[in-house]
C-alpha cells in the first residue's frame, strides 16, 4: 500500500481539525478547539487511478502565537489549504503559506478549501481574487466540515493528484 | 545490548518511555517495567526497538529523526525537543513529547506526557484565539456598520427632500439644507426649525416616534412672514435610536389640488343646470310629443339615458367634494352594530329579487358599537355591495360581515368573481378610477368608491381592498371601536 502524508495548513480557526474528523470519523462538533502541536490521522483512500493510506498531519493554525515548524512539513507529498469563507483575511494566510511552500518544498499538488460553505450567509470571500487563483492554476473548492459537503472529495482529489503525479503504480 | 546501570536507575525513575539507542542510533532498549499506557495500547514484539518500529506508531517522529540524529553527533548540548503531538488514545488522546538527550556519552530517548503544563498552554492559547476571533469579528461588524452609515448617508444625500437627523434629546445632529431659521440648526431642538404654531404637534409626533420605534406622518402648515407652506413631514426611527425626520414641501401640489378641486365644483355647478334642462325637455318631449317615429323615438331614448347618466355623475363629483371640503354634515350618532346590520339585511333582499344573486350576512357584530351617521355608513355599504352583485358569478352569494379586529369594527363584502388586478389595488380609490375590462363596471361613474373612501375616512375609518384574481374580492371598511363614557 502506497503512504502518502499530506498536512492540512491554514489560519486558525479555519476548520482543519474538523475537516479532518469529518473525512477520518464522520463527526463534527460546534465547538471551537484549538490545535497544539500535530494530529496524525490514517485513512485508506481509493481513487481512479489507485488507493493511498494517508497519514494527515493537523496542523496547529498559523497566527502569530505559533508558526508552523518547517521540520513538520518533510516528506509531505500535498496539502490542503484551509480557509475560513467568512474571514477574508484567512485566505490571505493560505496564499502566504502556499507561496512559502513552493520555496521551500517544490511544485507538490495542493487544494485550496474555502470552508464553512454552509455559512453562505456570512460569505465573504473576494471573487476576483479566487478567480485568478483559478485561473493561475489553484483547484479550489468550497468544504463544510460541518456538512460534510465536498470534504470526501477534496481528500480523494489530492489523493489522485499526488499518485497521478507519481505515475503508475509499481 | 544491556543498558548501564545509570540508564536502568534512569528506567526505574521515570514514568515515561525511556529508551536506550545503540551506538548505531537504530535501535532503542525500553523499560519493561514502566511501560504506561499510552506505550502499552499498541501491540510490541519484545522491547528491542527498531527506529522503522517507532516510526510506524509514532509518525511524528519522522520529522524528529534528523534533528535527533545531528543532536545525538554532538556533545554540547545536554536536550532536544521535538515538538508536541497528540496521540490518539481509545478514550480521548495524550500530549506526547520526544526529547533527545546525551548522558554521560550515553544517547537516550524520552517518549512521555508533555512535561510542561500542556493544559496551561493549550488553555492559554485557546484564550488568545477565542480574543483574536472576537475581535476580527468585531473589526468585521465595525466595517459593515461603516459600510451602512455611508450607504445611508449616500441615500439621504440622493434625496430631494429636505431632511434633519436628530439624537436622542431630540438636537438636530446632521440637515441638508441651507434654509435653516436664523435659531435652528446643529444641537438646536429639532421644534426650532418650525413655526411656534407647529412645536406641540412636531414634539408630540418626535416622542412618539422615539417611544414607539415606529414612523409617523403628519401634514403641517408653515406660516412665516406672512406667506403659508404646506409640509409633510415623516419621522422615520432610525436603528441608532435618532430620528430621521424627512420633510417635503408640498405647497405647490397642494395649490394643484385645491384648483382642480374648485374647478371640478364649478364645473360641476355649471353643468348641472343645463344638463337638468336637456334631461326635462327630452322627456317632454318622449311623453308629450305623440306618433314620432320609432327610430326617432329610440335615438331620444339614448340622448335621455346619457344625459340622466351625466347629471348622475355630475350630482356624485359634487358630493364627494362636499365630503372632501367637509362640508358635508354628517349625523353621527351611538350605533349598534347588529341593528344596524339587521336593517341593512332588508335592504339587501330586494337587491336578491332583482339581480338573482343572493346577499348572506356571515356575522352582525351584535354588541359592537362605533359613532357614526347610519345613513352615510348605509350608503358606502349598499355602494360596495352594488358592485360586488355586479361582479359576483351567478351561482355564488355575495357575503358581507360585520366583526371586531385589531380593537376596530371591520366590515366587509366579498363577491368570488374574477378578482382585481394587483396593479389596479391602489388606484382603485381614486376618482374616475375604472378596472379595464371590467364590463359590469362600464355603467359605473368611477365615483362610488371615492365617495365611500371620502365618508369612511371622515369618520375616522379606513377602507381597503384584498382580492386574488380569479378567486375573490373582498373590500373592508374599519371604523374605530366606540367606549361610551362609563364603561
Amino acid at each position: 500500500m502506497i503512504k502518502k502524508k499530506i498536512c492540512l495548513l491554514g489560519s486558525f480557526s479555519v476548520g482543519k481539525t474538523s475537516l479532518i474528523k469529518q473525512f477520518v470519523h464522520g463527526i463534527f462538533s460546534e465547538k471551537y478547539l484549538t490545535t497544539v502541536g500535530v494530529k496524525i490521522d490514517r485513512k485508506q483512500v481509493e481513487t481512479a487511478v489507485g488507493s493511498a493510506l494517508l497519514l494527515i498531519w493537523d496542523l496547529n493554525g498559523a497566527d502569530r502565537f505559533q508558526t508552523i515548524r518547517s521540520s513538520y512539513l518533510a516528506g509531505s507529498s500535498g496539502f490542503l489549504l484551509v480557509v475560513d469563507g467568512t474571514r477574508p483575511a484567512t485566505l490571505e494566510v493560505a496564499v502566504d503559506i502556499a507561496e512559502n511552500l513552493d520555496r521551500t518544498m517544490g511544485p507538490l499538488p495542493r487544494i485550496l478549501l474555502l470552508n464553512k460553505w454552509d455559512l453562505r450567509d456570512e460569505w465573504s470571500m473576494p471573487e476576483e481574487q479566487i478567480s485568478k487563483l483559478r485561473d493561475m492554476g489553484w483547484q479550489v473548492l468550497k468544504t463544510s466540515a460541518k456538512t460534510g459537503e465536498q470534504v470526501e472529495e477534496a481528500f480523494r482529489a489530492l489523493t489522485e493528484a499526488m499518485l497521478r503525479k507519481e505515475g503508475p503504480e509499481r | 545490548m544491556k543498558p548501564s546501570k545509570e540508564v536502568q536507575r534512569y528506567f526505574s525513575l521515570f514514568d515515561t518511555l525511556v529508551m536506550h539507542v545503540s551506538p548505531d542510533l537504530q535501535t532503542f532498549n525500553a523499560n519493561p517495567s514502566h511501560a504506561p499506557l499510552w506505550f502499552t495500547e499498541r501491540e510490541w514484539e519484545g522491547f528491542e526497538i527498531n527506529r522503522e518500529v517507532l516510526t510506524e506508531a509514532y509518525p511524528f517522529l519522522e520529522c524528529f529523526w534528523p534533528e535527533a540524529d545531528f543532536f545525538w553527533g554532538q556533545t554540547d548540548k545536554q536536550l532536544l525537543r521535538s515538538g508536541i503531538w497528540e496521540e490518539p488514545l481509545e478514550n480521548g488522546s495524550v500530549p506526547l513529547e520526544a526529547i533527545a538527550m546525551n548522558l554521560e556519552g550515553a544517547p537516550l530517548m524520552f517518549i512521555g506526557p508533555l512535561m510542561f503544563d500542556y493544559e496551561a498552554k493549550a488553555k492559554m492559547l485557546q484564550q488568545a484565539r477565542d480574543l483574536l476571533l472576537a475581535h476580527e469579528t468585531l473589526e468585521r461588524k465595525e466595517a459593515e456598520l461603516r459600510r451602512k452609515r455611508q450607504q445611508q448617508k449616500d441615500l439621504l444625500l440622493a434625496i430631494p427632500d429636505t431632511y434633519l437627523v436628530v439624537d436622542h434629546e431630540g438636537k438636530i445632529i446632521e440637515h441638508n439644507t441651507d434654509l435653516l431659521p436664523p435659531a435652528s440648526g446643529i444641537g438646536y431642538p429639532l421644534g426650532s426649525f418650525f413655526s411656534e404654531d407647529n412645536l406641540d404637534e412636531v414634539e408630540v409626533n418626535l416622542s412618539l416616534a422615539r417611544d414607539s420605534k415606529q414612523n409617523r406622518e403628519l401634514e403641517l402648515t408653515q406660516r412665516s412672514g406672512g406667506s403659508e407652506r404646506s409640509l409633510e413631514l415623516r419621522l422615520v426611527h432610525l436603528d441608532s435610536g435618532h430620528i430621521l425626520c424627512i420633510i417635503r414641501d408640498v405647497t405647490q401640489q397642494r395649490q394643484i389640488a385645491q384648483m382642480k378641486d374648485s374647478f371640478l365644483a364649478m364645473a360641476g355647478h355649471e353643468l348641472r343646470s343645463p344638463l337638468t334642462g336637456i334631461s326635462g325637455c327630452l322627456t317632454y318631449v318622449l311623453e308629450e310629443v305623440k306618433d314620432l317615429p320609432t327610430e326617432v323615438n329610440q335615438w331620444l331614448s339614448m340622448a335621455l339615458e346619457s344625459s340622466d347618466r351625466l347629471l348622475r355623475m355630475v350630482a356624485k363629483l359634487l358630493h364627494v367634494q362636499k365630503i372632501e371640503s367637509g362640508h358635508q354634515i354628517f349625523n353621527k350618532m351611538h350605533m349598534e352594530v347588529g341593528s344596524f346590520m339587521n336593517a341593512l339585511e332588508l335592504s339587501f333582499k330586494g337587491l336578491t329579487v332583482s339581480t338573482g344573486i343572493p346577499v348572506k350576512i356571515l356575522e352582525r357584530g351584535s354588541g359592537l358599537h362605533i359613532w357614526a351617521d347610519s345613513d352615510a355608513l348605509r350608503q358606502v355599504l349598499e355602494n360596495l355591495v352594488s358592485n360586488a352583485v355586479k361582479h359576483s358569478p351567478e351561482d355564488k352569494a355575495v357575503e358581507i360581515s360585520a366583526c371586531l379586529e385589531d380593537n376596530r369594527v371591520r366590515f366587509s363584502v366579498t363577491d368570488f368573481g374574477s378578482g382585481i388586478p394587483q396593479r389596479f389595488r391602489e388606484t382603485i380609490f381614486q376618482k374616475f378610477t375604472q378596472v379595464p375590462g371590467d364590463r359590469a363596471g362600464k355603467k359605473g361613474t368611477g365615483l362610488g368608491l371615492s365617495i365611500a373612501k371620502a365618508i369612511v375616512e371622515e369618520h375616522k375609518g379606513s377602507i381597503g381592498v384584498d382580492s386574488e384574481e380569479g378567486k375573490y374580492t373582498t373590500f373592508y371598511v374599519q371604523f374605530p371601536l366606540f367606549q361610551a363614557p362609563g364603561r
